[in-house]
């Protein structure tokens, strides 16, 4: 199958491109990497009017540290990119462990952060790294309007975001979090296959390297990325051991709702999520540095 | 409704016109005649339609060919030079890499980008890995991991 007939605009500017989504209404779609959205088109899934293409738009790509405690990630930053970009290496090097698990490179080389956000798959590694990293959404839609919200407030069902028609995502901005201990692993049933269930842990120690906060962010658990902040009496201050361990594992298993599909029933993805859980806090707290108050 | 495109592919450079529906895979097959880069899925998991767009692996089946306006654009015909066949194509014939042949464009260029960029290629799980979006029904993949691993050390040899 091939794509159905659409008008096709490919401006250079943010402003450009919302005047003409703001002139076309819910008949326009935006392309971004086109990594999930050609395909709907290929299978006439997706039948838009029009496109506007934001490609050519360079002040939507690129990853930046507006200031000493910040990294921003423009929308159009490709997902390859945060495999290969020293600011995202130096702060938040498990980006580019969570990106490698999106799809192949092939992918990675068109799609975008924003594009994985947008769309919203409740599999993808993004949105629950966003949620994990407590990352603020910067949107903009035409007449200079931008909202910030958080994870929470963006993501709100399977492949559905509180964007609004003609509003697009613009950038994510992450504080930086440099004592914090990160790690993402994910099981899917091939290499690059989608998430059965993914998990990122971000951990906080203390001055004995004992455990002071941590919170785990699963995708392809739920209908939209979750996050378990584990309850300080069952982690703050205590020797990470075994049985700290134990005591994650059972409160991810019965804090978990897994959903069930035709790639797996919910029972499954709870024992996934927990053995997850077993595998990226150790790692996270292992990369975790003492903090300077503790 | 169709839109001016001007692109530089396997070298040559091409200025025509299409419509903006039109993906890259069938402009290069049908509106240039190289019909090398194979359509398997139309959806982005087989890897059959992977080409090199500015010396990037990419899926021409999910790109439109609008979108290559101003790109550099590589497809399997850019790799034998002068009828001698590429060392990553003796790599394949050497070891029976392919069968029916339809994936294998796929893999060629696929492997070509991660042997030109120094992918680590030094053991067979990380190839398995690296080749893993990239499908054959044929051969069971054996031949084809052995076919990169043996191209990537003659490659390595020979680079200046």
């Amino acid at each position: 199958m091939k794509p159905p007939p659409f008008e096709y605009h490919a401006p250079d500017t943010i402003e450009e491109a919302l005047a003409i989504l703001a002139n076309t209404g819910e008949e326009a779609r935006v392309i971004a990497g086109g990594q999930s959205l050609v395909p709907l088109l290929n299978m006439r899934l997706a039948r838009p009017e029009l496109l506007v293409d934001l490609n050519r738009i360079a002040s939507l790509a690129g990853v930046s540290q507006p200031n000493p405690d910040m990294i921003r990630i423009g929308a159009m930053t490709r997902q390859r990119t945060l495999e290969t970009d020293s600011l995202v290496s130096t702060h938040f090097k498990v980006l580019a462990e969570a990106a490698k698990f999106i799809a192949h490179i092939a992918i990675r080389t068109r799609g975008t952060v924003g594009g994985s956000l947008a769309h919203a798959d409740p599999a993808a590694e993004l949105p629950a790294m966003m949620l994990l990293l407590d990352a603020e959404f910067i949107t903009a839609q035409s007449g200079g309007v931008s909202r910030r919200l958080s994870a929470d407030q963006f993501f709100v069902g399977p492949w559905s975001t509180t964007l609004e028609t003609g509003e697009i995502l613009e950038a994510v901005e992450i504080k930086t979090a440099t004592d914090t201990g990160f790690a993402f692993s994910e099981v899917a049933r091939v290499n690059g296959a989608f998430a059965l269930v993914g998990a990122g842990a971000a951990a906080n120690v203390g001055r004995d390297h004992e455990l002071l906060s941590a919170r785990i962010a699963f995708c392809g658990l739920s209908s939209t990325p979750r996050l378990l902040a584990l309850p300080s009496e069952i982690v703050k201050g205590r020797p990470f051991n075994d049985e700290l361990i134990d005591h994650v594992a059972a409160e991810v298993w019965r804090w978990a709702e897994p959903i069930g599909d035709i790639h797996a029933r919910p029972e499954y993805r709870r024992r996934v999520a927990v053995a997850l859980a077993r595998r990226v806090l150790p790692l996270a707290v292992q990369r975790a540095t003492v903090g300077a108050t503790s | 409704m169709t839109q001016s495109i001007a692109l530089t592919v396997n070298n040559v450079p091409v200025a025509t016109t299409v419509e903006p529906r039109r993906l890259l895979a069938d402009f290069l097959r049908d509106d240039l005649g190289l019909y090398g880069t194979h359509l398997g899925c139309e959806h982005g998991v087989c890897g059959a339609c992977t080409v090199l767009v500015e010396g990037e692996p990419v899926r021409s089946c999910l790109m439109l060919a609008v979108q290559a306006d101003g790109c550099d654009v590589r497809t399997v015909e850019s790799l034998s030079q002068g009828g001698s066949l590429h060392p990553l194509q003796e790599a394949f014939r050497k070891h029976h890499a392919l069968q029916c042949g339809f994936c294998t464009a796929g893999f060629l260029l696929t492997s070509l980008y991660l042997i030109e960029s120094d992918h680590d290629l030094s053991d067979e799980q990380t190839v398995r890995e690296a080749l893993a979006g990239n499908l054959c029904r044929c051969t069971g993949y054996q031949n084809i991991v052995d076919a990169v691993m043996d191209a990537s050390a003659t490659m390595a040899a020979t680079r200046p």
